[in-house]
């Protein structure tokens, strides 16, 4: 595939609908046939016909083709094989878009592929019985790495052999080369107004002094538009007011209407900010705006035109704002989700795109996220949002129980409090915890006494690494920072006779803020007896407060070396044990992971997990550590912390925390990393049992982190060969995951051993034993 | 960017012949007489799929020509009867022909046969 040919075909192909927005036989301008012919002699002469997979520039060629015919007699077959390539293209992507898209089912998946690959209905069934495809739809990773992960599978498990297609291989490469966090399809419309296209924004953040910079063309609406976006970014909580951002558009003429780049380029921003991947089958097209104290999306021109350019540009999905929804009219809406977008968080949880809070994001963003953690990690379904006065809302529907709703404020209270249920009250509590939880709002005013220049030194280093807002010259000062996050702030001064004042209103910056001078301090002076928990718990007054999130703010880089990271296999699984991994990574064993290509475990298949997880533990050595618990101790253990009033997390955290302690035997380290299942006490607390103490980051979507990509791995490998093992002894393939296979199988281990056997083999307490044993 | 012939062909016995050179796709291929004089550019129209010599120099003021072409792979087309009207004369029509294809262009005056 030659890049230079499809960056030149994308570039002309963009000029073409510009110069023919509203193709007729009139279009015969000498820059337009000019082009015309560039774009032939590319595709005919450079035979790029041939090779091309990349769907939206098939699409647009058919377009183009059609509008302006190459001679039939000459060119005639290799336009048929663009069509036909087109058609291709556009079946293997929708098989793509909807795998990768939670709202459609697992029979519109099998749908889309069995229309361009002749798949046998027992495929269906197989899917259906494996619990893979929620897998990778919730993993961490890429777009493309889930779709090559789902391919696997089927090649693996099922024996479709997919990835090798060409259509298949092509389209999976030109989604990749489509892919980068902070880039984002923006629906704009020309300047004429007579057509509209989909130009690629990308955006950077970067620590600065809260810039804004286009490389785009100096038209004011355009500016404004995207600064608009970035204060409602800024007081959504998703952006630091210190943070600079740089946008640029694929197409920097000034060929395009400015305020509808303002929903893609807050998108744009999320996504840079939180190195997120907007799969490249969406677009955006808003403005955002202030409407009675509050950022919304608001309604902009050309949206026939831009639904229109969308389809050609290959998005299944355009974001549009709500108020435009009546412009659509008759619009035939054919392959095409449109989607009323109302304020930004709205549409980031429609996107499904993980919310990570930062410290200065709004409870509201913190407590969805704690909801959306605790439905993953108890298998529970939640819906998409509505959008409601205030705020956002959602149903849970566990499987056994009816539906639950909760709403979230944006002031950062939910309701309802409380749930005569206690499945539900467990969740309730978990989201109240959030704000108990949070260091309080507090004002600063702490000296200390830093004479010693070599310890200033150091402290100054640190606080540079927490990306001040503001480094000032201010008199008979070595230096003053100015931090920002959120609502809070403080200011950092090093006097030259030696006071280090920090003053301001800050809770878990405040903290940060400590976290960089306190440790060093007691370093430097034995005899000092400092402790940042004290000093956050006394001398300030706490402020009543809303708006402040909890201490989940590191980022992977932020973490110190070395540090373990734990994961755990076969929670979600009947049949076979629950497999804990622990992993211990360090400078050394970092870059070999790394090299290795480690990532989740949910986008790996079997064999991949496998080969990856015998090379890891060559790797780890004696720096790793699995923890079965086979199923008759587990369901054992499940029972008692039932009996005591204790939930699964309980037994997941006492997993988890066998896993570190163990590896704390014989290696030392102050971190750890493990995904967010519960809150984080749950394993400090099974640690300080033990007498082990360690700072514990529980993060939703820990995979990312390597070392818990690795346990991940390990931890999966270990439970496939239990299960396989498993399978031997019983002479019946056990299957993995919870669905009606898996009940035929246990069935013909009741009847050939009797329902107390179960306890030997899977784990009770999930819904499917009532099936098995018919009591539900 | 524009490119000069590298080589001048021998003049053969026709009244005109012209000279062209293949260049990198993106380059024009400037057509030039035998004595170094620029014609025009060569280039190759998609939706026709003819072969067309945009003229910008001097040609001589016949009403019609016949036209001879070499390619680079010792072919040869001809066109018989090819009005002059205008700057872009079109060489020949229904031919996947690249200007890059081609190494010579022969304009001959078109001699009517007399009636017998």
């Amino acid at each position: 595939m030659d890049s230079t040919i499809i960056t030149d075909l994308k570039k002309l192909l963009l000029r073409a609908r510009i110069l023919m927005p509203d193709p007729g036989p009139g279009d015969s301008s000498p820059e337009l046939q000019e082009i015309f012919n560039a774009i032939c002699r590319m595709v005919f002469n450079e035979q790029a016909y041939q090779w091309l997979w990349d769907e939206p520039i098939l699409s647009q060629l058919k377009w183009l083709f059609v509008a302006k015919p190459p001679k039939p007699t000459i060119y005639g077959q290799q336009v048929a094989e663009i069509g036909r390539r087109a058609q291709q293209a556009q079946r293997a992507n929708d098989f793509f878009f909807r795998l990768l898209n939670r709202n459609f089912s697992v029979e519109e998946v099998y749908e889309s592929l069995v229309a361009f690959y002749p798949a046998e209905s027992s495929f269906l069934y197989r899917l259906k019985s494996s619990d893979r495809l929620r897998g990778i739809r919730e993993a961490n990773g890429l777009p493309s790495d889930k779709i090559a992960a789902f391919l696997g599978f089927l090649q693996e498990d099922v024996g479709l052999q997919l990835a090798n297609q060409d259509p298949v291989k092509g389209c999976l490469e030109a989604l990749k080369a489509r892919e980068s966090p902070g880039l984002v399809n923006a629906l704009l419309v020309t300047s004429g107004g007579r057509g509209a296209l989909v130009v690629r924004l990308r955006i950077r953040v970067q620590p600065g002094t809260g810039q804004v910079d286009d490389v785009v063309h100096d038209r004011e609406d355009f500016k404004k538009a995207v600064a608009r976006a970035r204060h409602a970014m800024c007081d959504g909580g998703f952006l630091r007011g210190s943070d600079d951002v740089l946008c640029t558009l694929e197409l920097t003429e000034p060929e395009y209407q400015g305020k509808s780049i303002g929903l893609p380029a807050a998108v744009g921003i999320y996504g840079a900010a939180k190195q997120i991947v907007i799969d490249p089958f969406t677009a955006f097209t808003g403005d955002i705006n202030l409407d009675r104290d509050h950022w919304r999306v608001q309604g902009v021109s050309g949206l026939p035109q831009k639904l229109e350019a969308a389809r050609l540009s290959g998005c299944r999905r355009v974001f549009i704002p709500r108020e435009n929804l009546r412009d659509l009219g008759s619009i035939v809406r054919e392959n095409l989700q449109v989607i009323p977008a109302d304020d930004l968080l709205g549409v980031f949880l429609q996107l499904e795109a993980p919310l990570q809070p930062l410290p200065g994001d709004s409870l509201q963003i913190w407590k969805v996220n704690a909801l959306q953690a605790f439905c993953r990690t108890h298998g529970w379904q939640l819906s998409l949002h509505r959008p409601i006065q205030n705020g956002v809302q959602f149903s849970v529907a566990p499987l056994h129980l009816s539906e639950f709703v909760i709403s979230i404020y944006n002031s950062g209270t939910h309701e309802p409090k409380n749930h005569d249920r206690p499945e539900y009250q467990e969740l309730l509590n978990a989201l109240s915890a959030a704000e108990e939880s949070r260091i309080p709002l507090r004002k600063v005013e702490r000296q200390f006494n830093v004479r010693d220049l070599s310890l200033r030194v150091k402290i100054q280093e640190a606080l540079e690494r927490l990306q001040p807002a503001e480094q000032r010259q201010e008199p008979h000062c070595q230096y003053a920072f100015r931090f920002e996050r959120g609502q809070e702030h403080l200011v950092v001064k090093q006097y030259q006779k030696g006071t280090l004042q920090i003053q301001g209103t800050a809770g878990e910056l405040y903290k940060a803020v400590l976290e960089c001078i306190i440790p060093r301090y007691n370093l430097h002076y034995p005899n000092a007896q400092h402790s940042i928990e004290a000093l956050l718990a006394t001398g300030e007054r706490a402020q009543a407060s809303t708006g402040f999130s909890p201490a989940v703010s590191r980022t992977a880089e932020e973490i110190p070396l070395p540090h373990i990271g734990t994961d755990e296999s076969g929670k979600g699984d009947y049949f076979g044990p629950m497999v804990i991994a622990g992993v211990f990574l360090d400078a050394q064993t970092k870059p070999k992971l790394e090299a290795l290509g480690v990532k989740d475990s949910k986008l790996l298949s079997d064999k991949q997990c496998h080969e990856l997880a015998v090379q890891i533990r060559q790797i780890c050595r004696e720096r790793f550590e699995e923890v079965e618990i086979p199923p008759e101790t587990y369901n054992k253990l499940y029972e008692d912390f039932r009996k005591e009033g204790k939930n699964l997390n309980l037994l997941l955290a006492w997993g988890h925390a066998r896993a570190i302690e163990s590896l704390l035997e014989r290696l030392s380290c102050t971190h750890a990393v493990a995904d967010q299942f519960g809150d984080e006490h749950y394993i400090l607390s099974k640690l300080m049992e033990k007498g082990k103490k360690l700072k514990l980051v529980q993060l939703p979507k820990g995979e990312r982190y390597l070392a818990v990509a690795a346990a991940s791995i390990l931890a999966r490998d270990k439970f496939l060969a239990r299960l396989e093992k498993l399978s031997q002894e019983y002479g019946i393939q056990l299957p993995k995951g919870s669905a009606d296979i898996v009940v035929r199988a246990a069935k013909r281990i009741v009847e050939r051993k009797g329902p107390e056997e179960l306890r030997k083999v899977a784990k009770l307490h999930h819904k499917t034993t009532h099936k098995i044993l018919g009591q539900g | 960017m524009k490119k000069r012939p590298k080589k001048i062909v021998a003049q053969e016995s026709s009244p005109l012949a012209l000279v062209a050179e293949a260049s990198a796709q993106e380059e024009q291929i400037v057509a030039e007489t035998v004595d170094d004089k620029p014609v025009g550019v060569l280039r190759h129209d998609f939706e026709r799929a003819a072969l067309i010599l945009n003229v910008t120099g001097d040609i001589p003021a016949w009403k019609t020509v016949d036209v001879e072409i070499k390619t680079r792979d010792d072919q040869l087309f001809t066109r018989q009867e090819v009005p002059i009207r205008g700057r872009p004369l079109v060489l020949l029509e229904e031919t996947p022909l690249q200007p890059e294809d081609v190494i010579q262009i022969t304009l001959k005056l078109h001699q009517q046969r007399a009636p017998r």
